[in-house]
């Protein structure tokens, strides 16, 4: 009954999320039930999947058995990271796809579970328990149902044929210099991964073409899943470069800031491929196409060209988002003016370019040189990033200004686009003194003369329709950025608010802990490691039970079926904490301030923390001096056996607490301790940071 | 002592917003065994960890493994993060030699002999422990401490460990100083487990040091050797003890 339920309301959010508004478009997160995957132990998957391992040879056996200790805890790991998607529109299509791909092997089918990625790389890839990845990055770069089925099938022969396991086993044997392999050098042992590695994929490019030839799928759209993999390294645009919508009034660009054209992209297709995982484009397509030279004909789409076609779009949106966050800039301009031709009055594409403009021109102000374009970059991709390059700092900051002013104009409720514009003006004015009275505020107003920076910059803001409230905040920020920041008396204040932080609630994200063991042979202990994990909450809530603090803990190890919102509110943080990391300036605000924010509001708290520690064992130095003094002075001997067999330690704790309204670092608490982690010394350590939040 | 008590407890007060103890608990008590090797402190009559005469007068006694105890109960209060006050009290007892005249008319020619006898008695300590906050990170009561501690000693000597006849009519009171470093580990919880070093130095008369046998006459030799097995004992001390932090 319980199952039906939560079935039902899964239906209901499936619905929800494809009704995307991409006017307003929200990032695609999570929906309904958390599936068994996320939930499950990952030293209970691991003890299932090693009864499997039944090879014969001991030392295969226990290769394999590493392997699967080490890739259930690294899959389960990137469950838990945040950007895997589950029971969203994209993830529902792509299981859809997959069903109809298999239709022919329902037995395959159960054992495939099938997710999307927010990643931007052009990829998917499998995991030897039957886990299909699919990329946004690759989503938004399909033409069709078709090449996704095809991608699909070469997929589920990797976990058929269990290749990533195979990979593995054989690498380890080429390493290690077993058999055959005995006498290569360090070149040749390269050389032997490489082949075995590129037959495994040319034998899931073949297989996967059989599976894929009894799908109803056509059969002439293969080639061009080739095609887009040439160019996976070339940013995702296909609009033509236009200044125009950047321009208004007498803002005008001068044509020198535009290139023509820019140079055709070389398409290599043959190149050498002796050391690489995967056989060259060429080889690929040329085999994959000869299976279907008979061309035995298929429909480009099967569950729904419209239905594809919005996932695409939500991938490409979404990709935006990625770009943004990656600090991609100049790529992100480019996929959101493309998108633009489809939606021109979308306020997310509007604000996402005004958000890349803030970055690169916070960028450019710190770093003058930063590079924007990247060489191998070729057609209106060199024109976007050539335009925005050749400007000066100058000159991108007032872009970047104009265009976020545009934005808050049409979104005043917006935090994040109100922040960027304050934030903008003060570093702009900090770099460039006296930079407010360079522009022409009114229609009326004559244009000013012997203006040390270009011309065509004055006009800016005139035509803003907000543009007398901007030029009064902009004296107001340039004025604050020319007091002098750290003066005696707001250190004061500073070090005073450091010391009483008075938190009342805290909300603690994905808590890290990693074990390492030198003394054993297995030294990433991972199954020691999910247990302290399992148990971290209890600790975080005894210690914030005694100082009478509210705690909630967004802990992707510890999920029940129905916590979906702690895995929406992990996705969310952790690429808040992601960019911030990135992010070299302090001041500047996160393209996900908002989604932040709201966060922030439903935990009723403005303060999240990522904790954890590294703990390392290993054995003792200098057994011999304990033996020495033992035999020496017998009655010292006790001393020197216990010195002798306790293991040392060393532990790592770290505390990281942000307010994320102001985006500070509130507390940065790292301790090396000389000594092993014990669960009473982690509890004592997490005390002791909320212990100085409270206060 | 007023003025004493009042600053404790404004100590103790203004220093509750600034230590966290172990989950806010900063009292900790311990029971302490200091099972010390039998080095410098060591008679027939007590521990013997090698022949003291060389002569095998006591070879059947000798016990590589011999300890000296020195029982100790303390109570200890975090004032501050990386700071606790302490005060102990310990029971003593080690060996030591008392002379007696082989003539006792002809005391004046000092010949005289040895017999082992046992210094008992008591010490009341205070402390300061001071937790390595900043080098290791410990985070009291759990971790690395050094501290400085002083004594006063109250002792006797007798002629075995269990009798009760007091050999001098007046007791021996001295102070004894002492540095000490060591580990506090938690083995369960509110449990602690206390390892570590103590260097003490008992403030004896220091003319024993200096002056020869042949000036001494009986009495003298027997409050020097009470002296010299005092100070002894407080000079190297290991520590192991169990805590519980309240």
């Amino acid at each position: 009954m319980k199952r039906l339920l939560l079935l039902a309301v899964f239906a209901g959010f499936s619905g929800i999320a494809c009704a995307q508004d991409f006017d307003n478009y929200k990032t695609i997160l999570p929906e309904g039930p958390v599936p068994k995957d996320f939930i499950e132990l990952s030293a209970a998957k691991f003890q299932t999947e090693v009864t499997n391992i039944t090879d014969k040879k001991k030392r295969v056996k226990q290769t394999k058995k590493k392997f699967v200790l080490e890739s259930t805890f690294s899959i389960d790991g990137f469950l838990a990271n945040g950007t895997v998607l589950f029971n969203d529109a994209i993830t529902v299509y792509l299981q859809n796809v997959l069903e109809e791909t298999l239709k022919f092997d329902p037995a395959l089918q159960k054992k495939i579970k099938i997710y999307a990625v927010k990643s931007a790389n052009v990829n998917a890839f499998t995991t030897n328990s039957g886990h299909i990845f699919v990329n946004l990055g690759l989503l938004a770069r399909l033409e069709n149902e078709a090449q996704l089925a095809f991608v699909l099938s070469h997929e589920v022969i990797h976990f058929k044929k269990q290749h990533v396991m195979n990979v593995y086993v054989k690498n380890i044997e080429i390493e290690r210099g077993r058999g055959d392999y005995r006498k290569l050098n360090l070149n040749e042992r390269d050389f032997a991964k490489s082949s075995f590695s590129k037959e495994m994929e040319s034998e899931a490019d073949l297989l996967g073409s059989d599976l894929y030839a009894a799908s109803a799928y056509s059969k002439d759209s293969v080639a061009g899943i080739f095609d887009i993999l040439n160019v996976a390294d070339q940013p995702l645009m296909y609009t033509t470069f236009n200044k125009q919508p950047f321009e208004g009034g007498s803002y005008i660009f001068p044509e020198a800031l535009v290139i023509e054209r820019g140079k055709a992209v070389e398409i290599l297709e043959d190149y050498n491929d002796s050391t690489l995982t995967h056989p060259n484009i060429k080889k690929r397509k040329e085999r994959v196409t000869a299976k279907f030279a008979n061309g035995r004909g298929g429909v480009d789409f099967k569950i729904s060209k419209q239905r594809f076609q919005q996932i695409r779009k939500i991938a490409r949106f979404e990709l935006c988002r990625i770009l943004l966050l990656e600090h991609r800039y100049a790529e992100c301009i480019a996929l959101a003016q493309s998108l633009q031709l489809e939606d021109p009055r979308s306020a997310f594409l509007r604000e996402s370019i005004a958000k890349a403009l803030y970055g690169l021109a916070k960028l450019r102000l710190r770093d003058e040189d930063a590079r924007v374009l990247k060489e191998s970059w070729g057609n209106e991709m060199e024109r976007v990033a050539t335009f925005l390059s050749k400007q000066s700092p100058y000159e991108l900051s007032v872009l970047a200004l104009r265009a976020l002013q545009k934005c808050k104009e049409q979104a005043p409720a917006s935090a994040e686009l109100g922040l960027m514009v304050s934030d903008l003006m003060r570093s702009f004015a900090a770099e460039y003194a006296g930079v407010a009275k360079n522009f022409v505020k009114t229609a009326n107003q004559k244009p000013l003369d012997k203006l040390a920076y270009p011309s065509y910059t004055q006009y800016a803001f005139v035509d803003l329709a907000s543009s007398a409230e901007f030029f009064q905040q902009f004296e107001k920020q340039a004025a604050a950025a020319g007091k002098p920041k750290s003066s005696q008396s707001s250190r004061k204040k500073k070090s005073a608010k450091a010391k009483s932080l008075k938190v009342d609630k805290l909300v603690v994200v994905k808590p890290a802990y990693v074990k390492i063991d030198t003394r054993k042979k297995q030294r990433v202990r991972h199954v020691d490691a999910e247990e302290v994990l399992i148990n971290i909450n209890d600790k975080i809530n005894n210690a914030a039970g005694e100082l009478g603090m509210k705690t909630e803990i967004i802990n992707p190890n510890k999920l029940s079926m129905n916590q979906v919102d702690v895995m929406r509110a992990n996705s969310v943080m952790n690429d808040w904490f992601d960019e911030r990391i990135l992010t070299a300036d302090n001041e500047q605000i996160s393209p996900v301030y908002n989604e932040v924010l709201a966060l922030a509001t439903t935990y009723k708290t403005d303060h999240f923390a990522w904790m954890g520690a590294f703990a390392l064992r290993h054995k003792n130095a200098g057994k011999g001096y304990y033996i020495a003094t033992g035999l020496l002075l017998p009655a010292f001997a006790p001393y020197m056996i216990a010195g002798m067999v306790k293991p040392s330690g060393k532990t790592l704790y770290f505390a990281m607490v942000f307010n994320v309204r102001t985006q500070e670092l509130e507390m940065l608490d790292i301790r090396a301790m000389a000594m092993r982690d014990t669960d009473h010394l982690l509890q004592s350590n997490i005390y002791y940071t909320l212990f100085k939040l409270k206060k | 002592m007023k003025f004493y008590l009042i600053l404790f407890c404004f100590v103790a007060g203004s220093a509750v917003a600034q230590v966290p103890g172990y989950m806010g608990k900063r009292l900790s008590i311990f029971l302490e065994g200091n099972p010390t090797p039998a080095l410098f402190v060591q008679n027939s009559n007590n521990a013997v960890i090698a022949d003291p005469g060389g002569d095998g007068a006591n070879a059947a006694k000798v016990n590589r493994f011999a300890f000296n105890f020195r029982p100790q109960a303390s109570i200890e209060y975090l004032v501050h993060r990386d700071v606790s006050l302490g005060v102990s009290y310990s029971r003593i007892s080690i060996g030591t030699a008392r002379a007696y005249t082989v003539d006792p008319t002809h005391e004046e020619q000092h010949v005289f002999s040895l017999n082992h006898d046992v210094v008992k008695g008591q010490a009341a300590g205070l402390h300061l422990k001071i937790f390595q906050f900043k080098k290791s990170a410990s985070l009291a009561p759990i971790g690395f401490y050094q501290g400085f501690s002083v004594y006063v000693t109250q002792t006797n000597t007798y002629d075995t460990k269990k009798s009760k006849a007091k050999q001098f009519k007046n007791d021996f009171l001295y102070p004894v100083a002492a540095f000490t470093f060591g580990r506090q580990s938690m083995i369960a919880k509110n449990l602690l487990l206390k390892t570590g070093a103590e260097f003490g130095w008992a403030f004896v008369p220091f003319n024993f040091m200096t002056e020869t046998i042949d000036d001494w006459n009986v009495q003298e030799y027997s409050g020097y050797n009470v002296h010299r097995s005092l100070f002894g004992s407080y000079l190297f001390n290991l520590n192991v003890a169990v805590g519980y932090t309240f």
